[in-house]
């Protein structure tokens, strides 16, 4: 520090290690799942699309149409959700305290939703290997329809409060500014490289899961600050609306898991409504798929996704038995906080607050 | 479409990267991708080649495997990107697990400088010529790597209710469903993964 001059900055990471890649070598493929979606805790989903993606690629299995859309469907509204907590605590950052209440607010919603449908509120731990767990029901669907009609006025109300405000465009615009070099060399991937003019979206360079049938379309921004980040981010929100609508109204009919029962046990019915939230130890468990795990051949698969943060990797490594050999993990939060001495060296101590928000990191992705 | 591409990219360069003595490999489950082996004495000259040359301007991930019993060796897994052509290319190296050297990519990729101190920390591979090899992850003082498969998953006794001792989470979990082996946190650090171990115990389990 020089006065109010950040000089030098050094991160130190590491007080969240919990060495879930080492635990995770000693679990059987499907309780890998709880491990993995505490890593980055704002966006369960996605953690578990990413990882049951590489597992199924690796094992070869197609999941049906109907489990593809609601895996989109749930990632969508995970990403809304991710993106309401960092516009919520960002806002907070610079003292606008009231945009943290409304977000939350919404993000209430959202919650509910995965509350009602797995019993669980940040980790639905709703897919299964080969599919999902058990088939929505008629009440859901109605609950996220809901939800999707009171969004996009909800979303209004937050681009009024703050998109014009002068404060917080005193506070963002040309704070922390990245370059499209900086992102390739330091691996910076979703939002912050959208902030920097390159359309980079794993949904749209190597679709997964369906995502081609679906029309959004990718932000960009050109001036790569904080502020260019918080209009990408703002308008992916709404792209995300835009695909979870469009997943709703098109939900095929059909299966949700494949029909080799090894892979995912059979169908279970599942209690729904206000039971759904307390945890009633059921036979799922005493399954056997899930009890004594799948047998995977031998092989190693590496599948990522476009997380709320960015690319989002799994490289699974099997050994032909029901555990896995190796899971190695690409977070976009571990890159995010390697590149921040880049941008808060050099400016003022409390632009680096705002640096820090607009990187959006979690601290469970960086340190795994 | 994107497969003709992907080969178009590597095609120009794969004359080069045979005279280093690369090959390409069966591709890797990757979308978008393909696999190449590279020889250690080869890695900086090669990489250089695949990102100026070959345009993989993104180093998307680096991680390594422990092959302790098969081929005792570690695998490092360089997953490159190419954003212009839209594809990605794993790049293969093996170092001798006994003397775990190779040289740091940091100079070509900024992005390697945090991934390569996490494999030092996590595996204990030693990357020369890196700007700051310190632990990352676990603290200053640990000793061991955790992620080399003879470092043994312990577990440290928990206060799980008041008034009651403290005991080991794996006590509580039913025989029945344990699949998990919780290893003794005073066993010495030699021993091996507890692999063929639990392997054996899932076949043996009653099938309810």
């Amino acid at each position: 520090m020089d006065g109010e001059t950040i000089v030098k900055c050094v991160p130190d990471v590491g007080f969240l290690h919990t060495g879930v890649e080492k635990q995770s070598e000693f679990r059987i493929f499907h309780q890998v799942f709880t491990l993995i979606n505490r890593l980055d805790y704002l966006s369960g989903p996605q953690e578990e699309m990413g990882y049951s993606l590489a597992v199924e690629q690796l094992l070869g299995v197609e999941v049906p149409k109907r489990a593809q859309y609601l895996r989109v469907l749930l990632c969508e509204l995970s990403r809304i959700a991710s993106h309401l907590v960092w516009l919520g605590t960002g806002a907070l950052e610079v003292n606008m305290s009231s945009v943290f209440m409304y977000c939350f607010d919404t993000r209430e919603k959202i919650l509910d939703i995965f509350e009602q449908l797995a019993g669980a509120r940040f980790f639905p731990r709703y897919w299964r290997i080969g599919g999902l767990a058990w088939d929505v029901n008629e009440d859901w669907l109605q609950q996220v329809k809901n939800f999707l009609k009171i969004f996009p006025d909800r979303w209004k109300e937050y681009h009024d409060l703050v998109t014009e405000n002068p404060i917080w465009l005193k506070r963002s615009k040309g704070i922390a500014k990245l370059t499209l070099q900086d992102c390739l060399d330091y691996s910076l991937t979703g939002p912050i490289i959208r902030g920097c003019g390159e359309p980079y979206d794993l949904r749209r360079v190597f679709p997964y899961s369906s995502y081609q049938d679906f029309e959004f379309d990718i932000p960009t921004q050109k001036e790569g600050d904080a502020y260019a980040r918080y209009l990408v981010r703002m308008e992916e929100m709404r792209q995300s609306w835009r695909i979870a609508s469009q997943a709703l109204e098109r939900l095929p009919e059909g299966q949700v898991k494949t029909e080799d029962t090894k892979i995912t046990p059979g169908a279970l019915p599942r209690p729904w409504g206000k039971n759904a939230s307390v945890m009633v130890p059921d036979r799922r468990i005493t399954a056997a798929p899930l009890r004594e795990g799948i047998k995977i051949p031998d092989g190693a698969s590496y599948h990522a996704i476009e997380s709320s943060r960015g690319e989002l990797g799994f490289y699974v490594v099997s050994d032909g038995s029901n555990k896995p050999y190796r899971v190695g993990l690409r977070t976009p939060s571990f890159m995010a906080i390697q590149a921040l001495p880049k941008v808060i060296e050099g400016g003022l101590l409390a632009d680096a607050v705002v640096a820090i928000a607009s990187f959006d990191p979690v601290l469970g992705d960086v340190d795994r | 479409m994107a497969e003709i591409k992907n080969l178009s990219v590597l095609e120009a360069v794969m004359g080069k990267l045979n005279l280093l003595g690369a090959r390409l490999i069966p591709a890797e489950k990757l979308p978008g991708g393909q696999a190449l082996v590279l020889s250690k004495d080869k890695l900086i000259e090669g990489m250089t080649v695949l990102k100026q040359e070959a345009g993989f301007t993104q180093l998307s991930y680096l991680t390594a495997v422990d092959w302790m019993e098969k081929r005792k060796e570690f695998e490092l897994l360089y997953f490159l990107h190419a954003l212009s052509a839209a594809q990605r290319l794993c790049v293969k190296v093996s170092v001798d697990r006994d003397q775990p050297n190779v040289l740091s990519v940091s100079q070509i990729w900024p992005a390697a400088n945090w991934y390569e101190r996490e494999l030092y920390d996590l595996f204990g591979i030693r990357f020369q010529n890196h700007p700051d090899l310190r632990r990352i992850l676990m603290p200053d003082d640990w000793v061991g790597h955790p992620l080399r498969k003879d470092y043994p998953l312990t577990e440290e006794p928990v206060h799980f209710l008041e008034r009651t001792a403290p005991r080991l989470p794996s006590e509580l979990i039913p025989k029945k469903y344990a699949v998990v082996t919780a290893q003794n946190p005073a066993a010495p650090p030699a021993v091996p993964a507890a692999k063929p171990a639990t392997a054996d115990a899932a076949k043996d389990k009653p099938v309810a």
